[in-house]
């Protein structure tokens, strides 16, 4: 079959001899090959960005070495740039017509990704043109203000508020504003299509260390809490002598003899040991009591209870005023007080380690529950609440016993190293059963997975932790493998540290109830000392949306995988950070070229929503920005890290015309919600806060400000006494950019408030 | 249709210099590698962006550009493999084995099934689940007539792996056809 419909390939005539139906099938290929002219405007319009970049090099650099560059050079000169003027590529042209009658104009920002925001954009003309015609004709989407001005034949247009980072632009000169002063005209209207870098993201911040203060000096063993005038109380404090404080400071310290303070070296008298002793930030320590099992101070902070050993083997459970005075025995206990807390202003609920007790400030006494012989140990009681803490006999994970019910909360792994929130709404313990330990916390009561506390150094164990009054946040010592210890305070929600001390040898760590002073004791050869340090973090500290390192982490890794380079997607660590059956490689659309993280929210059962927008830049032959919105969903694993757990992906469609909100960021601090709205266009700002309104849960619009930064592009929503828990950011189409486009589309998002 | 070597070489060492010289070199391969792109994605919109990335790609490495005795296409078109390739690993599947036997019908002529566009559609999807080499050592011979000593060229292979890679995909794409599949259930 030497000839098959007039095609004859003598190739594969011999590749195929003796085997015809293959031979047929290749004639059934080739004659179904699809064939296809292609578009001329296409064409005309891929050979004027080719020869008009040839060119660019070619003058740019000289006629000999302008090919050499690498691509990084080449195509993304302006990112590096700053706000250099730029010159060149071509985006009307009209090969084989005189130049001089038809006006070409040029811009290098075209087909760049990563622009620098500082980058003015610069446009040459061929010919001297009519100024305030193109200046008429020009239009940028996103709406930036600007001003323009002329350098020889080149319109150069600067942002008033530079340009935004990781945004799509299109400027375009309309056609007939594109006039020369000879009265030359375009051919067609000028696109500049081109997208900015992100901005940089600063660099991690190391956070502060403990500048901690000698309080004074400790007995063996014994707890530390504050009182609510803010003194450090120990229950088994050294009480000191005398004092006198020299001028200059001594590097150790000596319970007996020397403790350096910044104030100078105490020098005192031999201490009296074994007392319940209040230790002021200033001044002389006081004795509150006779050393204790236990201590704890009413909800109110009117009254303090103690538990003193009788000498027989029992317990006195006094109650007293905050500072100790008109003590009142309450009730003896023929067996010792291990701990004691208090569920009401006039109720304390003690246990001996095997039965829980009541007793009123009338001094009536009552026996809540009394674990079965042999079962396990009480070791804590919750403040406040129903539950006790019961260390197993056998050694397996601890639990909560709520006795009120006899129901158990069952705490992975834990053992003795077990914390409340003064609330007693939160509970932290270390995880032993894995390697190494883990910090986990969880709502006291709840029956959901706990959360795992992350640390900056993972490959570390923690230990001895505690937590504010509001679970807020939680302290805890990090010891690597090495034994080098270090004193962390971290953000329960989202592990970020607020201090880490490089600290060793202490403990009975005690985070004040606002989680801005931290007490410890320090135990050295020469005894143990009560120590205090400032939170340097904790006074900026917070909530809201800050969600976990973790989650973050695995969050802008998956996005910039999406992104990927050069339009190709990183498909390995998408399929890395993705659970098992979600396949993110193909909701991903071709071609990205950055993304927006709108906004993240830490759902109740922990785990991270994301609102993503993945985005197309415009090019010249699509001259709007494309967009896919995303919401992707992270959950921790039980190895610790999260994992992409579902994707879901719009289709790409066409931006629309008009401002958009490109992040929502939400903190709380001193009780003042504080909603960070930014976005990509200059705004009217006088539609910005009649636009703008906050949702509670209940569905009642709260009262708010708002206020917008012009530079930043970013309004500033406030909202005092926010309610906790999750809120509604409502953002209406009232709202304008400065040129009167109104929002793109009407914009909603959680954000959550945290008391 | 190809330029006389010695004034091809000539241009492309002009062209790492002088735009129109660039431009000339675009003139002349433009239509055959839209072509080649367009019959691997048969999607004008993908095939503009995937030619656009292939002649601005050979813009900026023509200066590193040497032509040891290959015709400058066969530079061109393993840029366009390279993109085309590229392009699928970064897309969702659009054709499956189970479309592509949907549609066939062996028993009918092969003039017939070809005059059917939708047919001749299915037949290069047939194509599109070959593995990446024979799918284009495919296309580069039944899609643009190439020589076999061209296609090893461009796709860095002798001659001979190059009419492996063609038979194999022959094979294939009757499989995918169900042509294969019928001839085995009649045995």
């Amino acid at each position: 079959m030497a000839w098959m419909g007039g095609w004859f390939d003598p190739e594969l005539e011999d590749l195929f001899h003796g085997e015809p139906e293959l031979l047929e099938t290749a004639q059934q290929v080739r004659a179904a090959r699809p064939r296809v002219e292609p578009d001329p405007r296409f064409q005309n319009r891929l050979r004027a960005q080719l020869v008009a970049e040839a060119s660019r090099g070619a003058a740019a650099r000289g006629v000999r070495r302008w090919w050499r560059l690498g691509p990084a050079h080449f195509a993304w000169g302006g990112a590096f740039v700053g706000a250099a003027l730029i010159t060149a590529t071509v985006l009307t042209f009209v090969s084989n017509h005189n130049s001089v009658q038809t006006v070409t104009g040029f811009s290098q920002l075209t087909a760049q990704h990563q622009v620098s925001p500082n980058q003015v954009i610069t446009v040459a003309f061929n010919q001297p043109m009519n100024e305030q015609a193109v200046e008429a004709g020009v239009h940028i989407q996103p709406a930036i203000k600007v001003t323009y001005s002329w350098k020889d034949n080149s319109l150069v247009i600067s942002p008033a508020y530079h340009l935004a980072a990781n945004t799509p632009y299109v400027v375009t000169i309309a056609q007939t504003a594109i006039r020369s002063v000879s009265g030359a005209s375009a051919t067609a209207p000028i696109n500049i299509t081109f997208g900015t870098a992100p901005t940089p993201t600063p660099a991690p911040v190391a956070p502060p260390s403990l500048t901690p203060v000698v309080l004074g000096v400790n007995g063996a063993a014994g707890s530390l809490l504050f009182a609510p005038d803010g003194s450090v109380v120990s229950t088994v404090g050294v009480l000191p002598g005398s004092a006198t404080t020299s001028p200059s400071p001594s590097p150790t310290a000596s319970p007996a003899s020397a403790t350096p303070t910044p104030e100078g070296v105490i020098t005192q008298a031999p201490a009296v040991p074994g007392a319940l002793v209040e230790y002021p930030a200033t001044g002389t320590p006081t004795q509150l009591g006779p050393q204790a099992s236990a201590a704890a101070f009413s909800p109110n902070g009117r009254y303090l209870a103690t538990a003193v050993d009788d000498g027989n083997g029992g317990s006195k459970i006094f109650a007293s005023q905050s500072n100790g005075q008109q003590a009142d025995r309450l009730i003896d206990s023929a067996t010792p007080v291990t701990a004691l807390t208090w569920v009401s202003n006039d109720t304390i609920v003690y246990t001996d380690g095997t039965s829980i007790f009541s007793v009123d400030l009338s001094r009536a006494r009552k026996t809540l529950d009394t674990l079965p012989v042999g079962t396990g140990t009480i070791t804590a009681l919750v403040p406040g609440g129903t539950y006790a803490y019961v260390v197993p006999a056998g050694g397996a994970s601890g639990a909560l016993l709520d006795w009120s019910t006899g129901a158990d909360q069952t705490l992975q792994g834990a053992t003795d190293d077990v914390a409340f929130s003064g609330d007693g709404q939160t509970v932290a313990w270390i995880d032993e059963s894995s390697t190494p330990s883990r910090l986990l916390t969880e709502a006291v009561g709840s029956q959901g997975a706990p959360t795992m506390l992350t640390t900056p150094d993972q490959t570390a164990s923690p230990s001895d932790v505690t937590l504010d009054q509001s679970g807020n946040e939680a302290a805890y010592l990090s010891t690597n493998a090495a034994g080098v210890a270090e004193l962390v305070v971290a953000q329960i929600r989202s592990g970020t540290p607020l201090a880490i001390a490089p600290l060793t040898d202490v403990s009975q760590l005690t985070l004040s109830p606002g989680g801005d002073r931290i007490a410890f004791v320090s135990n050295t050869g020469a005894g143990a000392s009560i120590e205090q340090a400032p939170v340097p973090g904790a006074s900026a500290a917070q909530t809201g949306s800050q969600i976990p390192l973790d989650a973050n982490d695995t969050l802008q890794q998956f996005v910039q995988a999406q992104v990927g380079q050069n339009g190709q997607p990183d498909l390995d660590t998408l399929a890395a950070l993705s659970a098992a059956g979600v396949d993110a490689a193909s909701s991903t659309p071709q071609n990205l070229s950055r993304a927006y993280i709108i906004n993240t929210y830490v759902e109740p059962d922990g785990g991270v929503l994301a609102s993503i927008e993945l985005i197309v830049d415009p090019n010249a032959v699509h001259t709007t920005a494309r967009v896919a919105s995303e919401t992707i969903l992270l959950a921790q694993q039980a190895t610790g890290g999260y994992l992409v757990t579902s994707a879901s992906t719009t289709q790409l469609r066409d931006e629309s015309a008009g401002p958009h909100v490109v992040q929502v960021s939400s903190t709380t601090t001193a009780g003042v919600t504080t909603l960070q709205v930014s976005f990509d266009s200059d705004l009217d700002p006088s539609t910005v806060a009649d636009a703008i309104s906050v949702v509670s849960q209940s569905g009642s619009t709260l009262p708010s400000t708002a206020v917008y930064d012009a530079d930043t592009r970013t309004a500033t929503v406030t909202i005092a006494n926010a309610p906790s828990g999750t809120l509604t950011l409502d953002i209406a189409t009232t709202l304008d950019d400065f040129e009167g486009q109104a929002l793109a589309h009407s914009f909603a998002a959680q954000v959550e408030a945290s008391s | 249709m190809t330029l006389p070597r010695a004034y091809e070489d000539q241009l492309v060492e002009r062209a790492k210099q002088d735009a129109d010289a660039f431009g000339e070199l675009y003139d002349h391969y433009f239509g055959q590698i839209y072509r080649f792109v367009f019959s691997r994605l048969r999607d004008q919109e993908a095939a503009e962006d995937v030619t656009s990335e292939v002649f601005f790609k050979a813009l900026r490495a023509i200066g590193r550009y040497k032509p040891a005795g290959h015709p400058f296409s066969a530079w061109l078109y393993q840029i366009s493999v390279n993109a085309i390739n590229d392009h699928y690993r970064s897309r969702k599947p659009t054709s499956s084995l189970d479309s592509a036997i949907a549609v066939a019908d062996p028993a009918r002529p092969v003039d017939d099934r070809v005059v059917d566009s939708a047919e001749a559609a299915r037949v290069w999807a047939a194509i599109d689940d070959l593995p990446p080499q024979q799918r284009a050592a495919m296309t580069l011979k039944l899609g643009e007539d190439l020589k076999l000593a061209q296609i090893g060229e461009i796709l860095g292979k002798s001659e001979g792996a190059v009419k492996l890679l063609i038979h194999r995909g022959m094979i294939g794409v009757r499989l995918r056809l169900g042509v294969v599949v019928a001839v085995e259930e009649q045995l």
